[in-house]
This record gives C-alpha cells, structure tokens and sequence, in this order.
C-alpha cells in the first residue's frame, strides 16, 4: 500500500515539475526538501532524506494561512536507498510580511517572511502510525513559491506518544504551479 | 535500488510525454474562415476579441541613441507614473540615459515600476561587457521586478524556465505608450550605426485608451508576481473616453493567453495582396507554416526580410530555415553580406505590413518562441499613413538585400546544423 501511494506521489510530483505554470492562479503546487532525523532511541541508525511534496494553497491568506500536503521521503540508511515514510498533513503559515530581515537569502526580488508550523501523520512501512510537528522558523515566499531554512521537526509514536525522531529540514522548496 | 529504476523509469516516461504535450499543444488557434467564408481584416482581429483602442499617428524611432533621449524625455515630463517593462535591461554607459531618468524620478516620489527578465543577466550579446546589475535602482525607490529569476531556488520548475518576458514598453502617467523592440541596455540604446548597436524600432502613441489597458493589464501582471502591489487607483478611466484617428488592436500577451498568436494568425487569414515582414529569427512551427501557406495559396505575396546576422550560430539557424521558408512561397530575402572589415549593427526590428492599410508593430517575432514561450506586446494599427511609411522604411531595408534562392538554402540545410537550429528554434 505504502509503495503504491510513494510512486503515485512521485509521479505527479515529476509531473508537475515538467509542466509550465504561469504566475496567475496558482493555489497547488509541488516541492522538494533535504534534511535528516535521528531516533531518539539510539538503536536505530539516523538517516537523511530526500523528500518530494504535493500541495494546496486554496486561501492565500495574510494570517494564519492553511495549506494542506502530501510527503514522500526516500531516505538512506546503511547505503541503502529506500521509500523511508509518507506523510499528509496541514501547514499553517503564521503571518506574511515583506518587512524582515532576511532579503539578504534572496535578494532578487521581494520576498515575504512567511514563517509556519506544521502537523502531519507519518507512515512508516512497518506500518507505524506517527504524528510530525514541525515549524520552518526562517521561511520566505514568493508570490509562485516559499522556501524554508533549517526546520526542526520531532515526531511520536501514536501508539504510546513518546518521542521517536527529531530531525532537521535543511532546506525546503515549493513550487505554486497550478 | 528498484526504487531507483522506478523512479528513472518514470523520469525518462514522463519527460517523453511532456515533451510531446508541450509540442502538440504549441499550435495556433483553428482559421476563423469557414467554407467559402472571408473575413476583412478587421472582422478577424474582433473574431478573436483582440481589445480594440483608437490613437494619433505615431512618432517612430529608428536609432537607439535618438530613442534613448526621447526615452528620458518622456520619463521627465511624468507628472504621476511611470511603467515600464523591457527583456534586456542592464546598467552601461548607452543604457545611463534612461535608467538614471527612472531613478531621478524615484528619488522625486513618483511611482517608477521596471520590470526586466531575469535573462538580462545572462545577455551574450555586445552589453555582456558593458552592463551591471539595476538592483541598485530600488536604493533611489525604483519598484524593480525580474521576472521568473533565474535562480538556484527555482531551478527545479524545469519547464518554467522557458517561459521569458519579452515585452518593450513605456507608460507614462497611464496616457503616452511606447513600444516595439527596444531594451534598456547596451546594444539597443546604442548609435544605431555602430557594429556594437541594433537596428530596431519604438513607436510613441499618445493614446490614453491604449495606455489605460496596458497599464490595467501591468497592474495585474505585477501584483500576480510581487508582494509589493499596485493600487488599481492607478488607473484613471476617464481619460479613455477621447476618441482618437486611427483604430487600433492590441496583443498584450500574458500569462499564456495567446493574443500575439491570434493577432497573427488573423492579420495573415486575412490578407488580400500582400504581407510584408520583418520577422527576425523566423522559426515557424506547423501551424505558422500553414498560415503562411493559406495566404500564399490564394494569391498573397508573402515577403521576408532576415538580418545577416553577425553572430554566426544564429545565422546559420536561420539559413538552416531557408528552405522551409521557401517551400511554403515565401519570397525570402536577406541583407547583403557585410564587407570583409565591416560588421552590422543587428536589424532587431520586428515589423509586418498587410496590404495597405494595416501594419503591426511591437516586441513579437514570427517565431515559435514569441507564439508559445513569451510575454508579447504587439499592435495592430488601422492608417495608410502609417503602412506608406512602413512600407517606405520596408523597401530601404529589401534594396539593401537580395533574394535567397532554393539552390543556396538546399547548401545550407546540413545535418550538423540541426542542434544549432533546435536551439535557436526553443530560444531564440
């Protein structure tokens, strides 16, 4: 089951990335992320990831802004490549303001500081039902894409909601395209 | 590592059928003529709802140095706005004129708003070695937007990437508009007589209708890209209601809605006698030729003038398009082979004049990229006056060519050309 949602995930993530968009009218869209977690157990090597996602902005609001999304992170582990865990979840963006300090990150055009927090249910292949909190403290938006620095998630176990992972989001895209 | 095939797998199948979308969908519009059925020029450009504005005769510019001063000019007589936005746009010394115009009007408090695609940095012409960054311009209050960066970050939009701003214009205080193929940069602004210069053209309309609609269609198209909005208070519908000599359509072609596709496609379906063009790198994809093709067939004389252009991989794309030009009946004519110590300044111009009326001006080439992967403007105006002097202006530039015949473009159509046009085809 996993397997089959991780390839229909990525494929219309891939999908998405080869088709034009405009700027106008864009409320979905798809993105990217690096990062790596550790488990907070000690008996289970930490891992890095490669994470692909779908997502919709339907509101576009200033404040408290909601979206909604899908992960899949392909992961390594001992050399290993694998579909390490799919995640859906809601993200809610903060507040949205062009007064920030961090147009240094990027200074081609205007950006928005766009700060969030997010909570998802992650799926594991063995089956391990979890839930994600994450924040993206330094995330900046554009009017068609955000980008997220250095944001720390943590997750817990369902079914006895103690600590599993804590790891980190190096870096995060998402594209708005449709 | 079955993750890894799969996903390969699915790469290399999706890109495939993207590739294929993308291509199949890159068609013009189906002919408005129906059996047996013609329409006058201008039942075909209101069959495909191009706006239609009126303006005065145009004051047209030729030199890049003389549009440069008229440039400034403009931009200091602005009373409230001033709106701007160009393909190539960079600092140098040709370029100061107008730019340090926009920024001394920043500085002043009027609402200065440029617009430059992000390619301007990446420019391989002449200006590469002259131009700096006009980031700068916001220190003096200038809006400044690149459009679609070409940026680390948003790399991975892939296919995005294609899509280039490559509109030329000028409004001021929402009632004078010019436009054509001019950009803020080195070559364009140049003395059009020097090797390092372009040959191109700008048009001046004073024409509120004109000007109110593409300043509408800015405000949109800038608060769709950047969190620093305009005021839609900027517009001021009053001044449209004058009526001025000379009807006009326009193709403000944005956010793909293919105006300058219909624009084209209706002035050629069109035509009785005649279409003379200018049409730069004239890459035409299946439905342009066919277009042509149908003008051609019922007695039209299609004529085309090509640049030599000094840049020998561009050239040689364009004579590797020579014989599809000519297979279709196009009379194919191109500038004279410079002498040996001699370079042309580049016959940038974009210009098509049908019949004896009507003559379309503006930032479009006739090619696949302007059809399918631009921004565009371009307009139609209704003046004999206007055709004479085009057609005027059109035969200096034929009486400065000669006509390619099928025997040399069969000489050019060689098989290690083919990248070289594909390239040019998607960029150019």
């Amino acid at each position: 089951m996993i397997q089959r949602m991780a390839k229909l995930i990525v494929l219309l993530t891939v999908f998405l990335s080869l088709s034009t968009s405009v700027a106008a009218s864009k409320t979905a869209g798809y993105g990217w992320s690096v990062g790596g977690a550790s488990h907070l157990d000690d008996t289970t090597q930490s891992y890095s990831f490669i994470g692909m996602r779908l997502s919709v902005h339907p509101l576009g609001w200033r404040c408290l802004d909601p979206s909604a999304y899908v992960d899949i992170n392909i992961g390594t582990r001992n050399r290993s490549v694998l579909i390490h865990d799919i995640q859906a979840g809601i993200e809610l963006t903060l507040l949205r303001t062009i007064r920030h300090p961090f147009h240094f990150l990027m200074p081609t055009n205007i950006t928005a500081f766009a700060p969030s927090i997010s909570l998802s249910f992650q799926w594991e292949g063995m089956g391990a039902l979890r839930l994600k909190f994450s924040a993206s403290p330094v995330r900046l938006a554009e009017k068609d894409a955000t980008y997220s620095w250095f944001s720390p998630f943590v997750t817990v176990d369902m079914a006895n909601w103690e600590f599993v992972h804590w790891g980190i989001a190096l870096y995060q895209i998402s594209y708005l395209v449709w | 590592m079955k993750n890894f095939r799969f996903f390969l797998h699915l790469c290399l199948f999706l890109c495939s059928l993207n590739l294929f979308l993308f291509f199949s969908c890159a068609s013009l519009p189906p002919p408005y003529t129906g059996e047996g059925l013609r329409l006058t020029v201008q039942e075909a450009l209101d069959s495909y709802g191009l706006p239609k504005v009126t303006v005065d005769f145009p004051e047209s510019y030729f030199e890049g140095d003389q549009w440069g001063k008229r440039a400034a000019e403009l931009i200091y007589s602005a009373k409230e706005s001033i709106i701007s936005t160009v393909f190539l746009g960079s600092y140098s010394p040709q370029s100061a004129i107008v730019l340090d115009a926009l920024s001394e009007r920043a500085r002043e408090g009027l609402a200065v708003y440029l617009i430059i695609d992000s390619i301007s940095n990446l420019e391989y012409t002449a200006s590469s070695e002259q131009m700096k960054s006009l980031h700068r311009m916001r220190i003096d209050g200038v809006h400044l937007l690149e459009f679609n960066p070409f940026t680390g970050e948003r790399i991975l939009m892939l296919q995005n990437l294609l899509l280039r701003e490559h509109r030329k214009f000028l409004i001021i205080d929402g009632t004078i508009t010019a436009l054509g193929g001019m950009n803020y940069n080195y070559v364009s602004l140049h003395d059009s007589q020097n090797p390092n210069g372009q040959r191109d053209s700008m048009y001046v309309f004073n024409s509120p209708s004109l000007s109110q609609l593409l300043l509408s269609n800015f405000i949109q198209f800038w608060n769709e890209q950047s969190w620093d909005t305009i005021s839609y208070d900027m517009l001021d519908e009053k001044v449209t209601a004058e009526e001025l000599d000379h009807n006009a359509w326009v193709a403000d072609q944005f956010n793909k809605n293919e105006s300058v596709k219909h624009m084209f496609n209706a002035l050629i379906d069109a035509a009785d006698h005649e279409i003379v063009m200018l049409p730069f790198l004239p890459f035409l994809d299946k439905n342009m030729s066919e277009s042509i093709k149908r003008a051609i067939d019922r007695g039209v004389s299609v004529k085309m003038l090509v640049p030599w252009d000094m840049r020998k991989e561009n050239r040689m794309a364009v004579q590797y398009a020579a014989l599809d030009l000519l297979d279709l009946g196009v009379e194919l004519y191109r500038e004279h082979e410079p002498a040996k110590d001699y370079s042309y300044p580049l016959l940038h111009e974009k210009l098509m004049v049908v019949d004896y009326v009507y003559t379309m001006v503006g930032s479009s080439n006739y090619n696949f990229r302007s059809m399918n992967l631009s921004n565009e403007l371009s307009i139609v105006v209704e003046s004999e006056q206007l055709n004479q002097q085009s057609r005027a202006h059109l035969s200096e530039l034929f009486s400065h060519s000669r006509k390619i015949t099928r025997e040399e473009a069969l000489t050019w159509r060689r098989i290690e050309v083919l990248p070289n046009y594909w390239f040019t085809f998607i960029g150019g």
